[in-house]
């Protein structure tokens, strides 16, 4: 069931009803029973919903056992089951293939291979929850309903976020009441989401799927367009459903957490990734990063550590090529600055710049993530990046007129182009601002409401509808 | 706030509830429009229609006549056309049948609230489909004149047109004349489903910019050709449907000599069967219980019911019946008119015309004589057009158009001209009026060249 469908409206508004009808004590059952519906709602992920089912159950049987045990190897076991599940069928599904292919060779006789919806979100959340109650961090949850919502909570289950148990888990223990106010915000979060997903991530998915499919027919102005534009298409796609996700979580009465904090705004690349998919980020310092040592062993292995951390979230979206060296290039460059940060001596919270310096190194740290997002498209549309990059250089001689029919007849015309950048103008402001289904429930309501119908009738007239699933709801 | 703190919770459950529904109506003009739009606009001609017969479909509603008849889909302007028929511009007088119908204008007719309905090639499902679609939308006329074809009453596969409305027709069957066809509703949640696909109404926002130049362009951005009449309309160069459905071939296919006519009738006797009429050897019992239903269902709905027979060409008649007579074909159409005549005398409706033009009455010409026998014989003419007695003296006494008349009155084998209609139509309201006085002879009297007058 996509988020952005008729289908998905109608049954989450059937859903929100409920949920705010029954008695409280119901709603966490009434929550989970709407979650595997959603789930079974595709027929492919009906023969799956066994992955589910025995993640949330071992993970949960382990948490408990954890919890319970002393004995050091009888918990390292129970964690080792744990990890292997959850990475096993994450392993089998995403990467059985690829490292089939990489040690076997030509040989390897590849699988057809389906990965179930959600896969790498409700394995990585079970497995933190694991984590977290293995290293005494969190108390482990009684209740198999509780726990197998917070597994498959509908809203999160397509693209995270990634929740933390400790967040999720007390909230579903103790549902709220209605608010009308976090009601309305969450409705205003679900329709800014739908029109950075359907307004600008599919419009400019028109142009920059054209392109990608053959990259080769096309000189260097649209190369570098589809370069600067897919970057922007990908936050707009996928911090669009995660705003579709916190909103709808938010009307059932539970908050998530922000994966994205205004990334485009940031001034540095090191920033920039602070900010960008926070609860994947989050979850690799946490499991990953401060377990290695994180920058406690020296600026060798911190080196080392970062860049791991962003070679496994490279893998993380996929078993491919392009994904790996897009991990391993942006945690090159992020070594890069944090070294030139400690060679500059640079203060960790520099004063802010004026604004103009600001707006430029706002652009020049986009320019450089757009640029290294070319190896993930690469992995993503199948294509070769040096290709792509070298591709970039030529072809700018063709005069304006030629260029612009061919940006029209790419699908980016000067009227997409315009409503474009002025949409994306006003989400990057408004996201400027702070969480926007809060500031905008402290607006005047002659202020509110102009906005509310400047973004229904921007998704009416603009959106792309029926167009594309969510990039990030397949890995 | 704090007023709110102190309410009961029930009050509070209702205060939300209010305002949950104002911003419901507030945000409601949005999904209003966007319905609203696409349902005005319909670019896929989902509920208006595809674009192009809407288009004819207006004009003949505004009272134009409309260019390029040849490329009408005449059965989707029926449609449009009742569709979008303001409730007090109901014509009293309809026209049903084929093109053999369609030369049938206001002038003929005598009234300027007629509208001819006629389609080419028009099988039995839509005569009654076309009838059936005034029903449904409450638009019901006075009067139905059917030219009825022969073919309505074959009831094999090939009396039947490929464009007629075969799911609209069983419908009407089962639902009206209430004749088992296996006929289930279809769904039509998914056509209305588009009324709230924001897809469709962008899709027709985009058409909707492409036409505001006053362009009117097909869904797929072609010119729609059919446009208002200009200049004379006598001479124009094609084919054009006039305001009141008939339909004025152009100046030259008008304008042709008897010999050209008379061509193309020897040339159609060669394919008369063709017409709907293959394999037509009996009259089909189940279409003539059809026929005599449809007829009940007209006048159940208190709508008078005039049957005409156009006439065919001399020769093509003259020809054809030398072929039944000599080898037996064609005995399917030759036992038609005869039942046609039976069944309006014994339910008592008016008909005019005869397949066979040799037999065609100048009814006006022929009362006058009854008029001067009655009153010879010292009785009313009602009585002299009743009574048995006077049965012989009736016939010798009618006054029957001559077959070969002086100007052309055929456009081709099959089709009359509206002249040779007007010598033995004189208006749906005199030959009410002459049914109403019982002064309308007896159908089954007229000596027509069928199966059972094979004696000629």
């Amino acid at each position: 069931m996509n988020f952005n469908s008729l289908v998905f409206l109608g049954f989450f508004c059937a859903v929100a009803v409920l949920n705010y009808v029954l008695p409280r004590f119901l709603r966490p059952v009434f929550l989970l029973a709407a979650s595997y519906a959603f789930y079974l709602y595709e027929p492919k992920n009906a023969s799956l919903v066994a992955l589910l089912i025995a993640a949330t159950v071992i993970t949960w049987a382990s948490g408990l056992a954890l919890a319970r045990l002393e004995n050091k190897w009888a918990r390292r076991g129970f964690l080792a089951l744990s990890l292997l599940t959850c990475m096993g069928v994450l392993f089998f599904y995403k990467y059985y293939n690829f490292f089939g292919e990489v040690f076997v060779g030509g040989q390897f006789q590849p699988l057809e291979l389906v990965a179930p919806l959600g896969l790498s979100y409700f394995t990585f959340q079970s497995l933190g929850y694991v984590l977290d109650v293995f290293m005494g961090k969190l108390e482990a949850e009684k209740n198999p309903i509780r726990y197998a919502l917070f597994v498959s909570f509908f809203p999160a289950i397509v693209t995270g976020p990634i929740e933390q148990a400790g967040v999720l888990l007390p909230q579903i223990a103790a549902p709220r009441r209605f608010d009308y106010d976090r009601c309305a915000g969450g409705l205003f979060r679900m329709l800014w989401g739908y029109v950075k997903k359907m307004v600008i991530a599919d419009n400019i998915g028109l142009f920059v799927g054209q392109v990608y499919a053959r990259p080769g027919e096309y000189g260097g102005p649209y190369l570098a367009a589809a370069a600067l534009l897919f970057a922007l298409q990908l936050y707009m796609d996928f911090s669009g459903c995660c705003d579709v996700a916190i909103g709808a979580a938010r009307i059932l009465g539970f908050d998530l957490t922000e994966n994205f904090r205004s990334p485009f705004l940031a001034p540095t690349f090191r920033e920039l990734w602070r900010r960008w998919h926070m609860s994947l980020t989050g979850w690799f310092r946490r499991y990953v990063y401060i377990p290695l040592g994180g920058n406690r062993k020296g600026a060798v292995r911190h080196c080392l550590n970062l860049v791991a951390v962003f070679l496994l979230s490279g893998l993380w979206h996929g078993a491919a090529w392009g994904y790996v060296w897009w991990g391993v290039l942006c945690g090159v460059l992020s070594v890069g600055g944090m070294l030139l940060d400690k060679a500059l001596k640079r203060p960790k919270e520099p004063a802010p710049a004026p604004i103009p310096v600001q707006v430029l190194q706002a652009v020049r740290t986009y320019v450089i993530f757009a640029l290294c997002f070319v190896l993930f498209a690469a992995a993503l549309y199948g294509f070769d990046p040096m290709a792509v990059y070298s591709g970039m250089f030529s072809g700018w001689d063709a005069g304006r007129d030629a260029l612009a029919s061919g940006f029209a007849g790419a699908g980016l015309d000067s009227t997409t182009a315009l409503m474009l950048a002025g949409s994306t103008l006003g989400i990057l402001l408004g996201e400027a601002f702070g969480a926007v289904s809060e500031w905008i429930r402290k607006l005047w309501f002659v202020a509110r409401w102009p906005i509310y119908y400047a973004l229904c009738l921007l998704l009416l007239f603009f959106g792309a509808f029926g167009q594309s699933a969510y990039i990030y709801q397949q890995y | 706030m704090e007023t709110k703190r102190s309410l009961p919770g029930w009050a509070k459950s209702i205060l939300t509830g209010l305002r949950i529904l104002s911003r419901v109506l507030l945000l409601l003009p949005i999904p209003v429009f966007m319905v609203w739009f696409s349902y005005t606009v319909d670019r896929s001609g989902l509920f208006q229609g595809d674009l192009a017969p809407r288009e004819a479909a207006n004009l003949l509603l505004e009272n134009k006549n409309v260019t390029n008849f040849e490329q009408m889909d005449e059965r989707q302007i029926v449609r449009l056309y009742v569709q979008n028929l303001p409730e007090e511009e109901v014509p009293e007088v309809i026209g049903l049948g084929s093109s053999r119908v369609l030369q049938f204008t206001r002038e003929i007719v005598g009234t300027d609230s007629f509208y001819n309905m006629g389609v080419t090639g028009a099988d039995v499902r839509d005569v009654m489909t076309s009838f059936y679609l005034m029903e449904k939308a409450g638009k019901l006329p006075k009067t139905v004149i059917w030219s009825v074809d022969p073919w309505v009453l074959h009831g094999g596969a090939n009396s039947l047109d490929k464009r007629a409305d075969a799911e609209l027709y069983q419908e009407f069957l089962q639902e009206v004349l209430l004749i088992d066809t296996g006929y289930e509703e279809p769904d039509q949640a998914e056509l209305w489903k588009a009324l709230a696909e924001p897809a469709y109404f962008q899709g027709n926002v985009d058409y909707w910019l492409q036409t505001r130049e006053g362009q009117v362009l097909t869904d797929g951005g072609a010119v729609i050709p059919f446009t208002e009449v200009t200049g004379d309309v006598q001479a124009q160069t094609a084919a054009i449907k006039m305001a009141d459905g008939s339909v004025l071939y152009s100046a030259d296919y008008r304008s042709r000599d008897e010999a050209a006519v008379t061509g193309d009738a020897m040339i159609q006797i060669g394919t008369f069967d063709s017409l709907h009429m293959e394999g037509f050897t009996e009259l089909n019992a189940e279409q003539c219980r059809i026929f005599e239903a449809f007829i009940a269902y007209l006048r159940s709905h208190e709508v008078n019911v005039i049957l005409v027979l156009s006439p065919y060409h001399p020769v093509l008649y003259q020809e054809i019946y030398n072929q039944y007579l000599t080898q037996g074909l064609h005995s399917g159409f030759f036992q038609t008119e005869s039942w046609i005549r039976q069944f309006a005398a014994t339910h008592d409706i008016p008909l005019v015309g005869s397949y066979d033009p040799c037999t065609l009455i100048d009814l006006e010409a022929s009362l006058e004589v009854w008029h001067q026998q009655a009153g010879a014989a010292g009785i009313s003419t009602q009585q002299y057009l009743s009574d048995p007695a006077y049965a012989e003296a009736r016939q010798l006494s009618t006054v029957y158009l001559p077959p070969w008349q002086d100007v052309p009155v055929y456009y081709d084998g099959i089709h009359c001209t509206g002249g040779l209609l007007e010598q033995f139509f004189p208006g749906a309201d005199v030959i009410l009026g002459l049914d109403a006085e019982s002064l309308l002879p007896d159908p089954t009297e007229i000596l027509v060249r069928t199966a059972e007058n094979n004696a000629g």
